[in-house]
């Protein structure tokens, strides 16, 4: 099965997606996978200044 | 990996005004892609021109050989944010399949094998136990199980989900 998507949990978004389309005034202002799109440079772009996606590592006790 | 869907150009006026203004993709067949954007940036209409619920101009094609000019649930599953019924529709989860699985209306009976084939269904999900819940007594991210479970029946080739977790509880 294929499945588009659309969120804006951004970290779910990075957690299944293998793609990621960013649409902006009705384009796709760029594409490709999580890790090259849900950058702070892309992110500030696509929803403003300031956003960020940060990668939690759990801790381990 | 092969393209399920490519589109090009694809352009929507809604009221006068220009939603999607020249979209071009492609869907790789058997992966998860995720459309995200501001609010306003054309997210649902997206989803909802593939549909061909309004009106587009532009390319849509399907790679997999079906007709996709009237898209049927065996192709295509959707997943709406929300439902938009009456608040005060009386609507059973039950009822709700039946309104959209059986060609018969809801005042002939479900009957007891329909009722065993929605609990399937919904079991899926893991939410055979709403098949007696009023649509509008359950919550945001039950009723997009009971959505979800619905747009998995039959198989699709392509699942549209708008706001998956956005209904869900924390």
């Amino acid at each position: 099965m294929t499945v588009l998507l659309v969120s804006h949990d951004l970290s779910m978004v990075n957690r299944v997606a293998r793609h990621v389309w960013c649409l902006q005034d009705g384009k796709i202002e760029c594409q490709g996978e999580p890790q090259v799109i849900l950058t702070g440079e892309t992110l500030s772009r696509v929803f403003g200044l300031g956003t960020g996606l940060f990668h939690h590592q759990p801790h381990s006790h | 990996m092969s393209a399920l869907l490519t589109i090009r150009d694809l352009c929507v006026q809604l009221g006068g005004h220009p939603i999607l203004s020249g979209v071009n993709a492609e869907l790789e067949r058997g992966s998860i892609t995720a459309v995200i954007g501001l609010n306003g940036a054309g997210k649902t209409t997206l989803l909802r021109a593939l549909l061909g619920e309004v009106p587009r101009t532009g390319q849509v094609q399907f790679h997999c050989g079906h007709d996709h000019s009237r898209p049927q649930p065996q192709h295509v599953g959707y997943v709406p944010q929300k439902l938009r019924l009456d608040a005060n529709l009386p609507l059973s989860v039950l009822d709700l399949f039946g309104l959209c699985l059986r060609r018969w209306p809801l005042f002939a009976g479900l009957g007891r094998r329909f009722r065993q084939r929605v609990i399937d269904l919904l079991a899926r999900v893991d939410s055979a136990h709403l098949v007696d819940r009023l649509v509008d007594r359950i919550s945001g991210g039950e009723l997009q199980r009971v959505l979800l479970a619905l747009a998995l029946e039959p198989h699709p080739e392509l699942l549209l989900l708008d706001e998956p977790a956005a209904g869900e509880r924390v």
